[in-house]
């Protein structure tokens, strides 16, 4: 038993690799909410621009904000809008995308011309237009569904192809000449085999959600008194804490962020890997 | 070829694709090799042009060109032997050509890896006769293989394959995704080819229809061992493997009518191969020393080898 | 046939262009309210430290989309400015107006992510090629991981990275700005070298991510490729190696990159408008976020115009090139 789950590890190094980073992270905003006051997250919560020391193991921001709490409670924010918009996106994305695929015709042209034409434009830059106009103070879901109304093209397109691929593999016919019904064939036949890329096209979504949220953040154009990871990144560059020689403040939040990409990365290799057994290298 | 083995290294262990496959072919002698999909032909045609890749490898065997042992040259005198002296017509040919470049691009680049200096206009002259001993019109060479219809594909892969004059030419499935019509036109291309270069052709194939017109003598390979190989006329009147003879029974006529009998259950699994005869599961006439020894190829009759304890 | 496919091609790119319009059109009035024109009354009423031509301003505006002029008039009237590239003047710097902000940004801009794109994908393709070579030297193959990783990263974070190690601890480059404050610009040598230094930084935190992307995608279209029949008939016909790696496989693989390309540039473009904030680099990402700041909506709307119609033409330059590369484009009709 051990052996074979050894074996699968060297196979399949990614997906095990981006387990580990992801539940790492998971390990530090749990244990973090335990241990630290995210209380300490707000404003002039403690002396500003103080390095890292035993009272504030991260460090302050210029704000008061002590770091650590800072990044115990921004994470999962951040995280959120990233998961809402992801699995919104994947769930719009993958019921048009069917639809799309599946009944073809007058639809099918439809909904190609929109996400062909939707995912050659900039998404940054529309939501951004998006964004300012609905000025009145961002709220953290606010954003996520900010997100979501550009995350859902992505894996329209993705399911689309997948099913179109999967009906020219003709069993659908064989399944419909015998007699099953549409809703059955679709449980059945042909779910099992979307699953693997879903969960491959919905961690590539999650990703591109989170990217897309850091982006605006970083613009400005977050939700500005919360903690997230892309709001830090704004305080840090409207602070020019670079030039000023404050490498905790812009240290922590960026490591995170990388673990978050770097987990999602090394998670979506994985499931390609699982979704596309030609890739497999042999043992 | 003797004793030619080969395996594809799998997870749960090497796979015998071929196992101590051995015959002879005779100066522009026509040798045809039958067998359903999965028993071993393509892998023993890609094997004599050592094209087995990974995870395939040839664990054992010897491949004689007159006296030559392809088996022991290097790569790069390998690579002079392909298309110069033994020249494959590939199966498929949907997606045998390269489709961004034109057919006479595909003819010329042959050449000119294999060191033939010609000058452009020389080159040009070539790929018209070429094209024209094949059937095809000369408007074919500055075109790209999409343009081209099956049948025609499958003639430019032939035109390809006799451009250097090789002493024998293995043509694996040529006429597989062709309708009947155009099978007829390719073949005929193949046998007036044949006798113009008077090379030896291995045609591998499973329509036993097509070997009955076409081969001087038939092999029949089942599970990746050749079980019987004699010459054709004898095989059809009188077959002596189980095998081979169902086979033949199964087989459509214009005189004989009533229910046609295939041959009841599947191929075997390459890697799990049933012990002593890999026939006989399938065999009507199995004994129980089928279950325990694994016959050896013997002369039958003159010319006639096949591998059956019955024998 | 050719032509067919070019013209459909152009259509879409009206077709984007005219949506980017009406998106920068819409989209503001989502709200209910027009913040364009929130905007300038609050500008007006500001009063003193405002310039007096926001009376003017606000005036013409009313003119143009005031509230007792029918929606489709407004609608009309935009466009027609739209496709005059004339998108007002901007309302945190009158009397400058948006294009001319634009035209200076943009040079900026196609300099870094035109040498960037250019480079990335081309070292990125050459590398994933190389990777798929059987003959590759060995020590390549450790190359993939570093590469690997760094793709994942959005490019800005790296640019944090890179100001912090090589301009801020060692001082080697300098950190932010297009060109040091008080330089002449000019074609000397002096100044051109200034600008590549300050440039250096930004393209490499752009080329260091995108190059492992490229190198991945392309060893794996050289993979797929090398499994296709016609490569096999290839050896089959004896050929050298290096003529099969490069007309059987290369150049049947450099067909998807290229689409991958067409379609990837929005996400470069994104990426690295942010890479010139944090780096003040002065193009487009720069002026959109001081446009941001200040809430200069026809700046921001003329920017984000500029950017898609831009984008789309590339898009149409590429899908022109393709079938150059592929003949197989002709005949198609998808």
């Amino acid at each position: 038993m051990a052996h074979a789950a050894w074996r699968y590890v060297r196979r399949n190094l990614s997906l095990v690799v981006g387990i580990v980073l992801l539940g790492l992270l998971a390990l530090f905003v749990g244990i973090g909410h335990l241990v630290v006051d995210t209380g300490k997250s707000r404003p002039l919560s403690a002396p500003a621009i103080r390095p890292p020391s035993a009272d504030h193991p991260f460090g302050t921001d210029r704000q008061g904000r002590d770091l650590l709490a800072t990044m115990v409670a921004g994470t999962p924010l951040t995280l959120r809008i990233g998961f809402i918009a992801g699995f919104l996106g994947v769930g719009i994305g993958s019921i048009l995308g069917f639809v799309s695929a599946y009944y073809r015709g007058a639809v099918d042209s439809v909904i190609r011309g929109i996400v062909d034409i939707g995912l050659t434009v900039p998404g940054l830059l529309v939501l951004i237009i998006i964004a300012v106009s609905l000025r009145k103070g961002l709220t953290v879901d606010q954003m996520a569904l900010i997100v979501a109304s550009l995350a859902w093209l992505n894996p329209a397109r993705t399911v689309r192809a997948q099913v179109l691929s999967m009906r020219e593999r003709g069993y659908v016919e064989v399944a419909r000449l015998s007699g099953m019904s549409g809703p059955e064939i679709i449980v059945k036949e042909l779910m099992p085999n979307l699953l693997p890329y879903l969960a491959a096209t919905l961690v590539n979504a999650v990703s591109a959600a989170i990217l897309a949220s850091i982006g605006l953040e970083v613009l400005g154009l977050g939700p500005i008194d919360s903690p997230t990871l892309g709001m830090t990144l704004y305080w840090v560059n409207f602070n020019a804490a670079l030039i000023n020689g404050w490498w905790w403040w812009w240290l922590a939040p960026i490591v995170i962020i990388l673990v978050v990409f770097l987990g999602l990365f090394f998670l979506t290799v994985g499931l390609d890997e699982i979704a596309n057994p030609r890739l497999r290298r042999a043992i | 070829m003797r004793d030619l083995v080969v395996h594809y290294d799998t997870p749960l262990g090497a796979v015998k694709a071929t196992d101590a496959v051995s015959f002879s072919l005779g100066a522009g002698e026509r040798l045809g090799i039958a067998g359903e999909s999965g028993s071993g032909k393509t892998t023993m045609a890609l094997a004599i042009l050592r094209l087995i890749r990974p995870p395939g490898r040839i664990a054992a065997g010897e491949i004689w060109l007159q006296d030559v042992d392809l088996m022991s040259l290097s790569p790069e005198a390998m690579r002079q032997v392909r298309l110069a002296r033994i020249a494959l017509i590939p199966q498929g040919s949907m997606n045998s050509l390269n489709p961004v470049t034109r057919i006479k691009e595909q003819i010329l680049d042959a050449l000119r890896d294999h060191d033939v200096r010609i000058s452009r206009r020389q080159g040009q002259e070539r790929v018209r006769e070429l094209l024209e001993s094949v059937g095809l019109r000369p408007e074919v060479a500055d075109m790209f293989p999409h343009e081209l219809s099956g049948g025609m594909k499958q003639r430019a892969c032939i035109a390809i394959a006799i451009s250097l004059r090789p002493r024998v030419i293995i043509a694996d499935e040529p006429t597989s995704a062709l309708d009947v019509v155009v099978q007829k036109q390719v073949m005929e291309t193949l046998a007036k080819v044949q006798q113009d270069l008077g090379a030896a052709v291995i045609l591998i194939g499973h329509d036993m229809g097509l070997m009955a017109q076409f081969v001087d003598r038939l092999g029949v390979m089942y599970a990746g061992k050749l079980v019987e190989i004699s010459p054709v006329r004898d095989i059809f009147i009188g077959p002596l493997h189980p095998y081979t003879r169902m086979l033949i029974a199964s087989l459509p006529s214009f005189e004989a009518k009533g229910t046609f009998h295939g041959i009841p259950g599947l191929l075997p699994l390459l890697r799990d191969l049933p012990p002593g005869c890999a026939f006989h599961p399938r065999c009507p006439h199995a004994f129980d020393r089928c279950q325990r020894d694994e016959p050896r190829p013997r002369e039958i009759q003159p010319g006639s080898w096949a591998s059956c304890h019955l024998l | 046939m050719r032509v067919d496919y070019l013209a459909r091609r152009c259509g879409v790119f009206v077709l984007i262009v005219w949506i980017a319009a009406t998106l920068n059109f819409f989209l503001p009035r989502l709200s209910g309210q027009d913040p364009v024109r929130t905007k300038l009354l609050q500008q007006a009423q500001l009063g003193g430290y405002v310039h007096s031509g926001i009376d003017a301003m606000v005036k013409d505006y009313d003119r143009r989309f005031g509230l007792d002029r029918p929606l489709w008039q407004q609608y009309l009237s935009y466009l027609r400015d739209a496709a005059r590239l004339d998108f007002n003047y901007s309302i945190a710097n009158y009397p400058r107006k948006v294009n001319e902000l634009i035209a200076e940004a943009v040079p900026w801009t196609i300099g870094l992510l035109g040498t960037t794109t250019l480079l990335s994908f081309g070292l990125g393709t050459f590398l994933g090629a190389l990777l798929a070579w059987p003959g590759a030297p060995r020590w390549m193959r450790y190359l993939m991981p570093p590469l690997w990783a760094l793709h994942a990263i959005p490019f800005f974070l790296l640019g944090l990275v890179l100001i912090y190690l090589l301009a801020f601890q060692i001082q080697l480059l300098p950190m932010f700005g297009g060109y040091s404050a008080g330089a002449f610009p000019g074609l000397n040598v002096t100044f051109v070298w200034d600008v590549i230094r300050h440039a250096i930084l930004p393209a490499m935190s752009i080329v260091l991510v995108a190059t492992g992307g490229w190198a991945l995608a392309m060893r794996g279209m050289m993979v797929t490729t090398q499994g296709e029949d016609y490569v096999t008939f290839a050896e089959a016909k004896g050929l050298r190696s290096l003529t099969i790696f490069v007309r059987y496989c290369l150049r049947n693989a450099i067909l998807p990159q290229t689409t991958a390309l067409a379609l990837a540039l929005g996400n470069i473009l994104s990426g690295a408008v942010l890479v010139e904030v944090i780096f003040g680099y002065p193009g487009i990402g720069t002026v959109l976020f001081h446009a941001i700041r200040e809430n200069d909506h026809f700046l921001i709307q003329g920017i984000v115009f500029t950017v898609i119609v831009a984008l789309g033409l590339a898009t149409l330059i590429l899908d022109a090139i393709y079938p150059l590369l592929d003949p197989r484009i002709n005949y198609r009709r998808t």
